[in-house]
């Protein structure tokens, strides 16, 4: 069976709190590729994006540390 | 001789609570002053039993320019808790050593933070038409709060804004997380790690960060 290749850490998906809400990172972007109101919909949003580039999702909570982590 | 006034200009000692419940703000504090090229000192950094707590404060005091003393267990949460007068203490020593001895200890400065604002005056009228920041107990704030300090303070310029700080941080959390369990770290490792080696991951994982940038 083909081993599953691990993901890198440039296509790390982040769920990070903003003021505003939850936003969206793709690792060492620059930018928040958006900010959502709910949590729920920046998780899946981030998975969706964090598929194509066959990633994994990092959820974090409030003060930054991880809630919980989405392989590919 | 020399080596020691550059440190001085370059410690920030650190005044806060070291309980669980403040764990959630003191990570991005220690990361933001770090971030921003300072050395938080703290009195948790070395541990020889053989040394008085408030001689450790002393030295921490002497040793830093800047120092961050959060007052914000000010007050009791709850019924019967004792409220803690460690941090009022130490700020009081800190602005003694500022004001009496004298040399480059005259150039000392500080940044007073506390939940809400204005709260403090009560509990610490001496204070009242001071400074004080509220950080409101959100991580996020607070790292705001101490980078605006900072680029004030120390009229640095080019510094990232405290948005990229904070998502930063969030990254470092990630890679933390990540590199230690696969070291074989456990959850409790983890939530109990002494601060003087979260404070080594983070210089690490800052420097190679910068280092990347430069390169890229």
């Amino acid at each position: 069976m083909a081993k599953k290749k691990s993901s890198t850490k440039k296509s790390r998906v982040h769920v990070i709190s903003r003021d505003k809400g939850w936003a969206v990172k793709k690792e060492g972007a620059s930018r928040a590729t958006k900010i959502y109101k709910g949590k729920d919909t920046a998780v899946k949003k981030a998975t969706k994006s964090a598929k194509k580039k066959g990633g994994d999702v990092v959820v974090h909570k409030r003060d930054g540390s991880i809630q919980k982590w989405i392989k590919k | 001789m020399a080596k020691t006034i550059k440190k001085f200009d370059k410690n920030v000692f650190i005044n806060c609570p070291f309980d669980k419940k403040y764990k959630p703000l003191l990570k991005p504090l220690l990361f933001t002053i770090l971030y921003l090229g300072y050395q938080p000192r703290i009195a948790s950094e070395s541990s020889d039993s053989g040394e008085t707590r408030i001689n450790k404060i002393f030295k921490l005091i002497q040793e830093s320019k800047y120092s961050v003393h959060d007052l914000s267990r000010i007050k009791s949460s709850k019924k019967d808790e004792i409220f803690r007068l460690n941090m009022p203490f130490e700020l009081g020593v800190d602005i003694g050593c500022r004001k009496f001895k004298g040399g480059k200890w005259n150039t000392k400065k500080c940044l007073i933070l506390e939940t809400k604002p204005y709260r403090y005056q009560k509990a610490l009228s001496d204070l009242s038409n001071s400074e004080i920041k509220s950080h409101k107990d959100d991580p996020k704030t607070l790292v705001r709060r101490v980078r605006n300090w900072f680029v004030e303070t120390m009229e640095i310029d080019n510094v990232k804004s405290a948005a990229v700080i904070w998502d930063n941080f969030n990254e470092f959390m990630s890679d933390f997380f990540f590199k230690r369990k696969k070291e074989g770290f456990k959850k409790a490792d983890l939530q109990e790690m002494p601060i003087p080696e979260i404070i080594k991951f983070m210089k690490d994982w800052i420097r190679s960060k910068k280092e990347q940038n430069v390169h890229e």
